[in-house]
C-alpha cells in the first residue's frame, strides 16, 4: 500500500514537474550524464555559465500541467469511492496536497492513464501498464495464472521505465514492486494484508 | 484467489502441520503495527504510540480484516519511537502466542457446546515500511533496503544526487533472451546484464543465517560489519 502511494508520489511528481519534489532536478540530471547514455537530456552550458536543464519528454509543459490541474478540479467521483479529490488539487501551485493513500491508490489505477494522456507515446504506455498492473495486483479476486503473469510482465514494465526516467527517480519503493506478485502468490490477495483497515 | 488460504504461504503451513490444519478451530493471526501521534502535531514536541493488532485470518472475506475482528494487544507508550527496542516491549505478545502455539488454551466453543484446546499461530506481520524494519531488524533504509533482495542486490550511491538508487536493478529478472538484457545504451552504460534472478532463502536457510546474531535484550551493540 505504502508502496503504490509512493510510486504514485513519485511520477506524479516528476511527470508534473511539481518544484521542490520533483525527482528530475540539476543533480540528477549530472549523475544521468555520468551513467547513461541520453544526451538529449544532459545539462547545457549556457553563455553566461549557467547550466540550462532541457526539458525531458516525460514531463509535461506548463501548459499541460495547467490542463491537467483544471480537470482535476472538474472531477467528480461516485460517492463513497475517494475523496475529492478536486479539492486537493491546487492549480496555482501545481502541487497535490492532503492526498491520502486510498487516493492516491484510486488516482493510480483510474485517473493515471487518462491524465497523462498527452505524454509521448511510450511513455504513456509504460505509465498505463504500470497503473494496470496495480489494479490487477489489487482486485478481489485472483487467478494464480494470472498472478504468475503479473510477476513476468512487472520486470519488463519497470525496465521500460528504467529507459524513460533518470536513475535518481529509482528509489527503492521503486525496486519493491517487482516483489509484490511473488508476496501475492504466498500470501493471497492484497487486502487482507495492506494496512488501509488500520490506518483509518 | 479470494482468500489469505488461496496462498501458497498458508498451503504449505497446512502441509507442515496437518494436526493444527486437522481443526478449523485454530486461530492463524496477523499482526499489525503502525505508529500515530495522538497530539496535533504541529504545536506540542512530537509524541508517537505503537498500537500493535492482532487479527485472525480464518474467518470468511467479508469478516476477515474488519473492525470487530481486531484486537489491540499491546501499545507502546513514549514520545520517541521505539527503533530496535520494540523486541522488549512485544516480549510479554511473543510469550503469549507461544503458548498458544505450543500447548494451547483451554476454550469453550458456544457452537459447539463443549471446550477444546485453541491453538494459534502467527501468519505474518502487517506494517508500514519503516516499521517492518523495526521488526524484522533488516535495515529499510540506504543501500540495503530491499528485504527480499538482501545483500544481493546492485543498488548503489548516486554521486550527486546523494541518494541509493535501484536504477537497472530489474533486468535481472527478465527472461535470459529478452532483448533488453543486451542493452548497452539505454540501462547503465555500456553494460549488459546477464545474472540470473535472486535467490530467495527458504525457512531453514533463513534460521541458519539469523540464528547466531545476538538480540537486542543482551546487551548495547553494534552495527554488524557490513551490514547498517
Amino acid at each position: 500500500m505504502h508502496i503504490e502511494k509512493n510510486f504514485f508520489d513519485n511520477v506524479f511528481n516528476i511527470v508534473m514537474d511539481v518544484k521542490g519534489k520533483t525527482k528530475d532536478n540539476h543533480k540528477v540530471r549530472l549523475d544521468l550524464a555520468e551513467l547513461c547514455v541520453r544526451g538529449d537530456l544532459e545539462l547545457i552550458q549556457l553563455p553566461n555559465g549557467k547550466l540550462a536543464k532541457p526539458k525531458a519528454n516525460y514531463t509535461f509543459s506548463p501548459k499541460d500541467v495547467k490542463s491537467v490541474f483544471k480537470w482535476m478540479t472538474e472531477l467528480r467521483m461516485p460517492d463513497g469511492y475517494a475523496s475529492n479529490i478536486a479539492r486537493c488539487a491546487n492549480p496555482e501551485k501545481g502541487t497535490l496536497h492532503g492526498m491520502k493513500s486510498h487516493d492516491c491508490h484510486v488516482f493510480m489505477e483510474c485517473l493515471l492513464p487518462i491524465a497523462f494522456r498527452s505524454l509521448p507515446d511510450f511513455v504513456w504506455s509504460a505509465l498505463a501498464e504500470l497503473s494496470r498492473f496495480f489494479k490487477d495486483l489489487c482486485s478481489n479476486t485472483l487467478r494464480m495464472d494470472d498472478v504468475v503473469r503479473m510477476q513476468e510482465n512487472i520486470p519488463i514494465i519497470l525496465c521500460k521505465l528504467e529507459r524513460i526516467f533518470p536513475p535518481g527517480f529509482f528509489d527503492s519503493m521503486e525496486h519493491l514492486v517487482i516483489h509484490l506478485p511473488m508476496e501475492v502468490l504466498h500470501g493471497g490477495p492484497v487486502h487482507y494484508r495492506w494496512m488501509y483497515p488500520f490506518e483509518r | 484467489m479470494q482468500h489469505p488460504s488461496d496462498g501458497k504461504a498458508w498451503k504449505h503451513f497446512d502441509n507442515v502441520y496437518p494436526d493444527f490444519a486437522a481443526d478449523p478451530r485454530h486461530v492463524r493471526l496477523g499482526l499489525c503495527s503502525d505508529g500515530f501521534t495522538p497530539y496535533v502535531q504541529a504545536s506540542t514536541s512530537p509524541y508517537s504510540c505503537w498500537p500493535v493488532f492482532l487479527t485472525p485470518y480464518n474467518l470468511s472475506p467479508e469478516m476477515c480484516v474488519t473492525k470487530p475482528y481486531m484486537f489491540l494487544t499491546c501499545l507502546i507508550p513514549g514520545p520517541t519511537n521505539p527503533t530496535k527496542k520494540i523486541d522488549v516491549y512485544l516480549q510479554p505478545l511473543i510469550d503469549d502466542l507461544q503458548l498458544l502455539w505450543n500447548e494451547g488454551v483451554f476454550t469453550y466453543d458456544i457452537f459447539g457446546k463443549e471446550n477444546f484446546v485453541m491453538r494459534a499461530c502467527l501468519m505474518w506481520t502487517i506494517n508500514d515500511f519503516p516499521a517492518y524494519g523495526m521488526l524484522s531488524g533488516w535495515e529499510t533504509k540506504g543501500k540495503l533496503a530491499c528485504p527480499h533482495c538482501m545483500e544481493d542486490i546492485k543498488a548503489f550511491t548516486l554521486r550527486h544526487g546523494g541518494k541509493a538508487s535501484w536504477f537497472d536493478c530489474h533486468r535481472r529478472f527478465l527472461p535470459t533472451n529478452h532483448p533488453f538484457r543486451k542493452s548497452q545504451r539505454r540501462f547503465l552504460k555500456n553494460k549488459t546484464e546477464m545474472d540470473g534472478p535472486l535467490y530467495i532463502m527458504n525457512g531453514g536457510q533463513l534460521w541458519g543465517f539469523l540464528n547466531d546474531f545476538p538480540k537486542v535484550t543482551e546487551g548495547p551493540f553494534d552495527n554488524l560489519p557490513g551490514y547498517g
